[in-house]
């Protein structure tokens, strides 16, 4: 047992400073790291920190639940959540009212619980965990697909109906529990003055928001004082969680409410930056005091109930999103990512099973139990992931490919028959001013692009588009690349666009290929594939040389002097393209070689620009001409006379 | 009042000497239209539309630049290449630019003396600039005299002064229709007009 709060202190930031690293090298949140940390450290396993202590940090780090309803509140930009009002309310009220009714159904009648436990259990296992799901986001680069999105409407209601949760816990609550811990002022009042003084209390926060939080932390900007500033943010959500907690509302929705309102403040990213540190410290010390009080021989008694029951409610979790996935449209193959994203359960259960702990409605067996299965489907959500990405999806994705097919078997008819010259492959930013360019000169265009929501809408707009891997040989196959002349690639990827030309290169050596590419590396990739520079298009060099050419223009070079400029250095950038990829095996050699040959080169270009765009002022009269002439005869002259 | 379009073909502006002293204070003149085509269209994509209504919009045009290679700058001649339109310039139907007046103000590097039987040259300016006279003809225009600034090379600033000073006096007289068809036709160069040499 440590003694003291310097005791304490010490375990816990130790606990995240030796954890979290861990965990995170493992490629797992950190989430998991405090609270497999807190575990051990805990009355289980070693020990070192009590039950009663646990509590008590329990109690206290709860504030970083209210810091990060605060943040929370600051994202959420009206006009935003207003453009995603469908997503958000249909997709993501449907998923926790239907999870919750679900789970509350099956824990009275399989489980025989009571109504509040069995409704908070359904409440607690309907959410999702944000900090997973939105770091799983970002490392897989899902966050742009359409499931990304889709996910985070799904987290954002969450997010939100945390609130109302927390207020319906205590409604439900068991005996023994008070609403208020402490005197109240507002006890001896009437309901309906009570509900006056709550919507008095909400308006005056959003007027406060409006004309009294802004002059203040002007005032307090002018001051030029960091901490002052840090204080100031730190009272106003002190504040605004006292004033509720007056009120007999939860402190979360006071945070969550003040977040809203200073969402469009000018100083949202400062007082976003000043809380941040407190949340997340905060928050570690709440999730370390949850592993603390999590009961691991519970675990090692039963592990298979516990295992079976995580595994269950994912599945039935998924199976909801699935459903709800298909009822919105959505794709198959985006529907499955996104319902495996968010099929474990996240960091608010752990928040609602505490509160629910305080207001006694979970005792501490059921409440072993739900944390348990909280943790391991956190922490097997990243494993989840990689294999609905490596084993399910390219499976179902074929089916659906077959289904399609069928669908579109007319529409591919019809491409091979019409005998389409050109094959796009890709119909991106880049691509679709090429499509467009060449049916407005009717040259049939076959396009193929893997992104089925653009498929989708490209096909509403009339465009005919083909989904799937282009690399893949039976599509390429279908969409006429036997009989076509030319393939345009570009691909956003340059794997994909590597593996593409590769294809097309080996299996139809009769198509000519234009390339779409990135940097220098992948165009000496696609140099060595056998396609010339000519037809290699590097994607932003255009464009940046245009605007040098405006630049000059702009400072008063002559504009035909400019565009001859930017016409030389474009020539002149291919003659370094082909120099250098002969060198760029070699690493040494090749930054080497780029500094000698753009050396080289400026030295080319000047004398160049010079010869090349003085011709409008070289001399054109007749007597120069011959001054010229005469002078040049007597240097050689004079050289033969030395 | 007549108003004039100059079309000024001239592809390095700040190397040059005599237009750089020419035009400035043109541009002001609410009669005159001033067009640098070679500023405008830098990467030769002439807007056709655009040249036939500036041109229907004007009584007098110039074609204006610095004589490169006995003839005008290779845009000039893009110009008129896609501009003058068969059935709109000329042609049976092609009436839009008929009886507007039109010449050429030029530039040589050699001298006037140059320019006869004999001389480094060997003709007249007029027979170098025929194509233009020609190009009017065929668009039943008036083609004038041309205005003519020689010896660029030598030139000195009060030379140069004294041309732009001629210079926007003949556009001025033009513009305010101080001489008739007639009396302008018997000219040898426009320059006279306004006071400068024969």
């Amino acid at each position: 047992m440590t003694e003291g709060f310097w005791g304490l202190t010490i375990l816990f930031l130790g606990v995240a400073v030796i954890f979290v690293p861990i965990f995170r090298m493992l490629g797992m949140s950190s989430i998991i790291g405090y609270l497999i940390g807190g575990i051990i450290i805990g009355p289980y396993v070693l020990k070192l920190v009590g039950v009663s202590e646990g509590e008590e940090m329990l109690h206290f780090s709860e504030f970083g639940v209210v810091m990060m309803l605060f943040i929370i509140g600051l994202e959420l930009d009206p006009t935003r959540l207003w453009k995603m009002r469908v997503p958000i309310l249909g997709l993501g009220g449907l998923q926790v009212l239907i999870t919750t009714i679900v789970i509350w159904l099956i824990s009275t009648f399989s489980f025989g619980l009571s109504f509040p436990v069995a409704m908070s259990i359904g409440m607690i296992f309907a959410l999702s965990s944000t900090a997973i799901v939105l770091q799983l986001l970002s490392e897989t680069g899902l966050k742009n697909t359409f499931a990304g999105q889709s996910s985070f409407s799904v987290l954002l209601f969450q997010d939100i109906a945390v609130i109302p949760m927390l207020a319906i816990l205590p409604l439900m609550g068991g005996s023994g529990y008070e609403l208020t811990e402490q005197p109240n002022m507002l006890d001896k009042l009437p309901v309906y003055m009570y509900t006056f003084v709550v919507i008095g209390v909400v308006a005056a926060i959003v007027l406060a928001g409006k004309y009294l939080f802004t002059p203040f932390l002007r005032m307090v900007a002018k001051a030029q004082l960091r901490e002052i500033f840090v204080a100031s943010s730190l009272l106003i959500v002190v504040g605004m969680s006292v004033l509720m907690t007056m009120i007999n509302l939860s402190p979360a929705l006071g945070a969550f409410l003040a977040g809203v309102v200073l969402a469009n403040n000018e100083y949202k990213h400062e007082l976003e930056s000043n809380i941040e540190p407190f949340k997340g410290l905060l928050l570690g010390v709440f999730f370390i005091s949850v592993g603390a009080s999590i009961n691991i021989y519970f675990f090692l008694k039963e592990p298979l109930m516990i295992l079976s029951i995580t595994a269950g409610v994912m599945m039935l979790k998924a199976i909801i999103l699935l459903a709800l996935g298909k009822a919105f449209k959505m794709d198959l193959d985006q529907n499955i990512i996104y319902a495996f994203l968010l099929s474990q359960m996240g960091e608010f259960g752990f928040v609602l099973v505490a509160f629910a702990i305080k207001v006694n409605i979970l005792t501490d067996h059921i409440s072993n139990i739900v944390m348990t299965v909280i943790a391991i489907s956190m922490a097997v959500t990243p494993f989840v992931i990689i294999l609905t990405q490596k084993v399910i999806l390219p499976r179902i994705g074929v089916k659906e490919k077959v289904k399609r097919s069928k669908k579109q078997a007319l529409h591919e008819d019809e491409a091979i028959e019409s005998g389409n010259e050109v094959i796009l492959a890709g119909f991106g930013r880049f691509g679709s001013p090429i499509g467009r360019f060449l049916r407005l000169h009717n040259i049939g265009c076959t396009i193929l692009d893997h992104d089925s929501e653009r498929v989708k809408v490209l096909r509403e707009m009339g465009f005919k588009v083909f989904y799937g891997d282009a690399s893949r040989i039976d599509l390429l196959i279908s969409a006429g690349a036997e009989k076509a002349k030319l393939l345009i690639v570009s691909l956003n990827s340059t794997e994909s666009t590597h593996k593409l030309v590769k294809v097309a290169k080996k299996h139809f050596p009769h198509l000519d290929i234009l390339v779409r590419t990135e940097d220098h590396y992948d165009t000496f990739d696609i140099l060595e594939e056998g396609v010339p520079l000519s037809r290699i298009f590097r994607e932003t060099l255009d464009a940046s040389i245009k605007m040098s050419e405006k630049a000059l223009t702009l400072l008063g070079v002559d504009p035909y002097g400019a565009h001859r400029a930017a016409l030389i250095f474009r020539k002149q950038e291919d003659k370094l393209m082909r120099e250098l990829a002969q060198h760029r095996h070699n690493k040494k050699d090749y930054i080497l070689a780029v500094r000698e040959k753009i050396e080289d080169m400026e030295e080319i270009m000047k004398s160049d620009l010079k010869h090349k765009l003085r011709s409008f002022s070289e001399p054109w009269s007749s007597e120069l001409i011959k001054k010229v002439l005469e002078e040049q005869v007597e240097e050689q002259d004079n050289k033969s006379e030395t | 009042m007549k108003n004039i379009l100059i079309v000024f073909a001239h592809p390095a502006i700040s190397e040059s000497n005599i237009h750089k002293a020419l035009l400035p204070g043109l541009a002001e003149k609410e009669y005159i239209t001033l067009h640098k085509i070679y500023d405008h269209y830098p990467d030769f994509l002439i807007d056709e539309e655009r040249e036939m209504m500036l041109l229907e919009a004007h009584d007098i045009i110039i074609w204006q630049f610095p004589v490169f290679w006995f003839s005008g700058p290779a845009l000039l001649k893009q110009w008129m290449d896609v501009v003058l339109r068969f059935n709109w310039a000329y042609g049976p139907k092609g009436d839009a630019l008929k009886n507007k007046w039109v010449f050429n103000a030029i530039s040589t590097g050699d001298a006037k003396e140059t320019f006869c039987k004999g001389g480094d040259n060997d003709c007249s300016i007029h027979d170098y600039i025929k194509p233009f006279s020609q190009s009017a003809k065929l668009c039943k225009m008036n083609y004038l005299p041309p205005f003519w600034i020689d010896n660029s090379y030598k030139i000195t600033e009060e030379g140069l002064a004294k041309s732009r000073i001629i210079y926007h006096k003949l556009l001025e007289g033009l513009a305010n229709e101080q001489w008739s068809l007639e009396e302008i036709k018997k000219c040898n160069l426009l320059n006279q007009l306004a006071g400068g040499e024969k």
